[in-house]
């Protein structure tokens, strides 16, 4: 919207509108890379089923917010990976699922990329290997949070990762 | 004075009609989604608005507002015009649908139907197939390897099936004597009298038509998503791209439904039980009994390959509507 | 051990004088010099004496001191008298190609030249398997760094004010361009048609990442070839930086939609190496847990492959079971996909309180749903049309490319290892080999669909077998090469010494060789394993059903459409993670 720079309460209004339009209808790229991408289909399937959030899996870049990298990313396929990012229309989103993708994970070879955030921008990373599908229901909804957020002039700078505060002590050891 | 009102009449109507069958279409998403999801033992768009009501606002709001992305390397003519293509002329066709007989409301007489010409049929027919084109342009203009061969497969499949689907709509015209949507309403009396009961063949042809011009799924060759990643569209984003899917899946579907329920259910005749809405509540009940109907196919079965479904096409389809024509014929000429 | 008759290998010194023949005890190897070694391997398939018809693997091992520097290896199987044997050769740069003798040698002869730089004489188009084609080094050579040349400034793009972890090098190793992927491209395929087709390798279709670049002509595939690497992330460089015990949770990440199974192969192969027996009950819980897994597997694929050919609500029913799977194997091993529940000598945990109530539900529940699934697609009309007669496997393709697990036996060959090296608890437990008769797509999918209720029949057997073998151990803990629990490595000082000793040094297996393998949902996954007496393997190579098994798409594929391949490639079952490893 070519509206910035106006905090009048119509367009305010507006762009809540749009943002909750946004964050309630995330499609994301129906791309797998590894082992997360199970998990990614099991978060689309009956169970966790990502419907209800509103999202559903689009086959074509060019039709998508979101791109759920999941799986480990390796240099040979980090270009197009690129690629695909560049051809999603704005406004976009990245999450990064799992350890491989978010920094190497478990393979820091030759042939692995650390991270995904050196080719591409990251909004949402979420840990795991693999993250469980409720985890990318958090990731998700994390995400969600984030674009209600930016409104203007006002950013979440960092997403705050609630750590239980307490957890029960492991038994006889 | 009488111009003048008519005009009026006929641009409130043509609103009227044109909204509804955009906000219907857009609900129609959801409905499908909903089905969908409780086939498959999940409940579907939950979270946005009552169990997922707002669903179908966030989404249209969400790709309206989308960045509006043309590639390089398309033709920008084609590729604008394809969507508008695909889109209009299947919004058109309502143009010839009556959806019940003209009814007396406060003294006037209101036809619920835009206009009624006598070849009402060749007339939707003839808009269904231009409707066809925009997705071959949408293939072609896109300049990209997956959406030529979705096209072209869409291409494939339908000059098959505009052909069966053509002699198949013969059958009841012929008992009717006209092109007429409204007199081959009129033509079916009471419940043995729909054509459903004398043109069973051609009813079969017919649903296998829709099935295949409106893509759904034992026909869905041309947006294969493991083969074609998203077919004809993929090139295309942003309302653009919604247009293709609404026209396709949910407003085709309706309005060949909707032809359907004339040819072969009586249309708007049923037991006069709803009062003054009785005939609408019935046409619509039917057609979207019909549409429910696409819907469960489409979520059972697998896909044909393409060389399979024009094989069907001319081998079975194309020979059971003409031999249809050839029965209803003998019929009607001893009967005289 | 499978290995050919010591007896009968000196026979081959009457045909070749220069043979030197090593027999170790996990293994029997014949060595040649390079110029013999077509001649000798040609005789060892077309003698009816020893008839080595089945290609398994082909590798090289680098030694940096020796002179020559790379040992090739080549294991071979006979079907008609069940043995294999390996055959090694030493060279410098170049070798003859195999090619001629078995196809399924090319794309581990591209593999070898990617990794090694060794280059093949007479090889049809020699070409990088993993790596793009201006990739200038040779990752599996000793003396290139596991964590290669960082020669590119490529920091993260997210601004921050402090870097994410302690050891975040803003320098990494290059990443190619798009023109560096086109040459690749280029190298593969000529276009001769209408129009060459790129199929991935980020698309909904593929299983993951494989690159298909098909030849079109219309529709009709003249001409295809694969490039695979996208998911190529070195585990076997890595392997040779880490203890047998860290190898285990990568053996899950390879085949992560069966990863017990995969843990089952490894475990085993490096049990045999170093001389450790599993405890009865560790046999019984692994022989369990890999079938609960195989029909994890092979649900998978029923999925996916439905969903594939357009059936959406296939997929979602078959999720559905899985996710009951799951929870038994979270609720065993602790976690849903890669569990890493195996260890050397036996398990990670002793099965939690009910855990066998659970599975004997599963077992009574589960034949009502595959007869659901039966019911949707064995007899329906599009199904079998779209599966009929599709990539067509013949037993000569079998021993030609190397085929097993699911495509073997389709084709009438049966090969099961479970049935000819039995390991764990299989030679004590019951069970069927479904074999197919004509060998198309529509056969493999009845297979799966016979294997998954013979899996049900094991899991029944082994859960009345753990019902008697509740209070024993599911360690081998007295071992000296078992890594002691947590229990007692907090309650015993030995324990702890041994566990710090283990894991810091590794398990110091003996000097040898070992070939072992395990029947993977998708095939055979062999393990080759080279130690040199130290605590890590010196090579470890991993010979990937999947990766063989895709081999034969280019030649199934020609002259049939592009929904076909959907069809076969789906029916193949690959798994790009076990393929690029």
């Amino acid at each position: 919207m070519a509206i910035t720079g106006n905090s009048g309460i119509i367009l305010t209004t507006v762009e809540e509108v749009l943002s909750w339009s946004r964050r309630n209808s995330l499609w994301p790229v129906s791309i797998g890379l590894a082992c997360c991408a199970i998990e990614m289909m099991h978060t689309a399937a009956s169970r966790f089923d990502t419907d209800r959030l509103g999202i559903i899996f689009r086959g074509s870049p060019r039709q998508a917010d979101v791109l759920i990298v999941a799986g480990t990313v390796v240099n040979k396929v980090a270009p197009m990976l690129k690629l695909i990012y560049e051809q999603m229309p704005d406004p976009k989103w990245v999450i990064s699922m799992g350890g491989c993708a978010s920094g190497g994970g478990p393979f820091p070879t030759y042939s692995t990329l650390q991270g995904v955030d050196r080719i591409i921008p990251v909004d949402v990373y979420i840990p795991g290997c693999p993250p469980t599908p409720q985890a990318l229901l958090w990731g998700i909804i994390q995400l969600q949070k984030k674009i209600k957020e930016k409104k203007e002039g006002k950013e979440l700078k960092e997403i705050p990762i609630r750590v239980p505060t307490e957890s029960k002590p492991i038994k006889q050891i | 004075m009488e111009i003048i009102s008519t005009v009026v009449v006929l641009v409130v109507k043509s609103l009227i009609f044109i909204l509804g069958m955009f906000l219907a279409a857009a609900y129609l998403t959801l409905i499908e989604r909903k089905f969908a999801g409780h086939v498959q033992q999940r409940p579907g768009p939950l979270h946005v608005g009552f169990h997922g009501l707002l669903q179908p606002i966030a989404d249209a709001l969400k790709v309206l507002t989308k960045e509006d992305l043309v590639p390089n390397n398309v033709d920008k003519v084609l590729f604008y015009l394809a969507s508008l293509m695909a889109f209009v002329p299947a919004i058109m066709i309502l143009a010839v649908i009556p959806f019940g007989d003209p009814i007396k409301i406060f003294g006037f007489e209101i036809k619920p139907y835009i206009t009624d010409i006598n070849v009402g049929l060749i007339l939707a027919l003839a808009f269904g197939s231009i409707s066809i084109y925009g997705v071959i342009f949408a293939g072609w203009a896109s300049n990209s390897k997956y959406p030529m061969i979705g096209g072209l497969r869409k291409a494939a499949v339908l000059i098959g099936y505009e052909v069966a689907l053509g002699f198949a709509m013969v059958g009841p015209i012929m008992m009717a004597g006209s092109f007429s949507l409204r007199e081959i309403v009129q033509a079916q009396e009471g419940f043995f009298g729909a054509f459903i009961w004398y043109q069973p063949l051609a009813f079969i042809v017919i649903l296998f038509a829709i099935l295949a011009e409106t893509g759904r799924t034992p026909f869905d060759v041309q947006e294969a998503e493991a083969e074609l990643v998203s077919g004809y569209n993929t090139e295309y984003s942003g309302m653009k791209f919604g247009l293709f899917p609404l026209a396709e899946w949910y407003i085709g579907t309706f309005v060949l439904s909707a032809i359907a329920v004339i040819l072969f259910f009586g249309g708007w005749k049923g037991p006069h039980i709803f009062g003054a809405f009785s005939p609408f509540i019935w046409f619509f009940l039917k057609v979207f009994m019909m549409f429910m109907f696409f819907l469960w196919v489409h979520w059972t079965l697998p896909r044909y390959r393409v060389d399979q479904i024009t094989e069907i096409a001319w081998k079975v389809m194309l020979p059971l509507s003409l031999l249809n024509i050839f029965i209803t014929a003998i019929i009607i000429m001893v009967k005289g | 051990m499978l290995w050919i008759n010591p007896q009968k290998a000196e026979g081959l010194k009457s045909a070749f004088p220069s043979l030197k023949i090593s027999h170790q005890k996990n293994s029997l190897s014949v060595e040649i010099d390079k110029d013999k070694v077509l001649e000798l391997l040609k005789y060892l398939k077309e003698n009816p004496e020893y008839s080595f018809k089945m290609f398994i693997d082909f590798t090289l091992v680098d030694y940096p001191l020796h002179n020559p520097r790379f040992q090739a290896v080549y294991i071979l199987y006979s079907p008609d008298y069940n043995e294999r044997i390996i055959v090694k050769t030493w060279t410098d740069e170049t070798l003859p190609s195999i090619t001629t003798l078995w196809k399924g040698a090319k794309w581990a002869e591209r593999e070898a030249y990617d990794m090694f730089g060794v280059r093949f004489e007479g090889h049809e188009n020699l070409v990088r398997m993993f790596l793009w084609e201006t990739y200038p080094y040779f990752p599996l050579r000793k003396d290139f760094p596991k964590e290669g040349i960082k020669d590119t400034y490529l920091p993260s793009l997210n601004e921050r004010d402090n870097i994410p972890s302690h050891d975040y090098d803003p320098y990494h190793t290059a990443i190619p361009t798009l023109e560096d992927l086109e040459i690749t491209e280029r190298k593969r395929i000529n276009k001769k048609n209408q129009i060459v087709l790129n199929w991935g390798p980020l698309h909904p279709g593929t299983h993951g990442t494989i690159w298909f670049l098909f030849d079109l002509e219309g529709e009709t595939i003249k001409d295809c070839d694969i490039i695979l690497g996208q998911l190529h992330r070195g585990i076997e460089k890595l392997a040779e930086d880490l203890t047998y015990t860290q190898i285990i949770p990568y053996t899950d990440r390879m085949d992560y939609i069966s990863a017990l199974c995969s843990n089952i192969a490894y475990v085993n192969a490096v049990e045999k190496l170093l001389g450790v027996e599993p405890t009865e009950k560790a046999k019984w819980i692994r022989t369990m847990m890999a079938e609960l897994q195989r029909i994890n597997s092979h649900l998978l694929w029923l999925g996916t492959t439905a969903l594939d050919l357009g059936a959406l609500t296939m997929f979602l029913y078959t999720f559905r079971e899985r996710e009951k799977l799951m929870d038994i194997i979270e609720g065993i091993a602790g976690i849903r996909l890669n569990s890493s529940f195996l260890r050397i000598g036996g398990v990670r945990y002793d099965l939690p309180e009910g855990s066998l109530d659970v599975i004997k539900h599963f077992i009574k529940d589960f034949p009502s749903r595959i007869k659901d699934y039966e019911d949707m697609l064995t007899k329906n009309r599009i199904w079998i049309r779209r599966n009929k007669d599709v990539g067509v496997v013949t037993k000569e393709d079998v021993y030609q490319y190397g085929l097993t697990g699911i495509m073997a036996r389709s084709a009438g060959v049966p090969y099961d290892i479970r049935y000819i090296q039995p390991t764990d608890a299989y030679p004590e437990v019951d069970f069927e080999i479904p074999l197919g008769t004509v060998g198309d797509a529509y056969d493999r999918y009845l297979l799966r669909m016979e294997e998954m209720k013979q899996s049900l029949n094991i899991i029944a057997q082994c859960v009345k077998k753990l019902e008697e073998l509740k209070n024993d151990k599911h360690l081998a803990t007295e071992n000296p090469y078992v890594l002691p629990t947590l229990q007692e490595t907090y309650f015993s000082i030995e324990a702890m010494v041994k566990d710090f000793n283990l894991r810091i040094y590794g398990e110091k297996a003996p000097k040898g060789e070992i070939y072992l393998s395990g029947e993977n949902p998708r095939g055979e996954l062999g393990f080759y394993i080279v130690s040199e007496g130290e605590g890590r393997p010196y090579r470890l190579r991993i010979r990937s059903g999947a990766f063989y098994n895709l081999q034969i798409f280019p030649e199934l594929i020609k002259g049939r459409t592009v929904a076909d391949a959907v069809t076969l490639l789906g029916s193949i079952d690959p798994v790009v993670g076990e393929t690029d490893r």
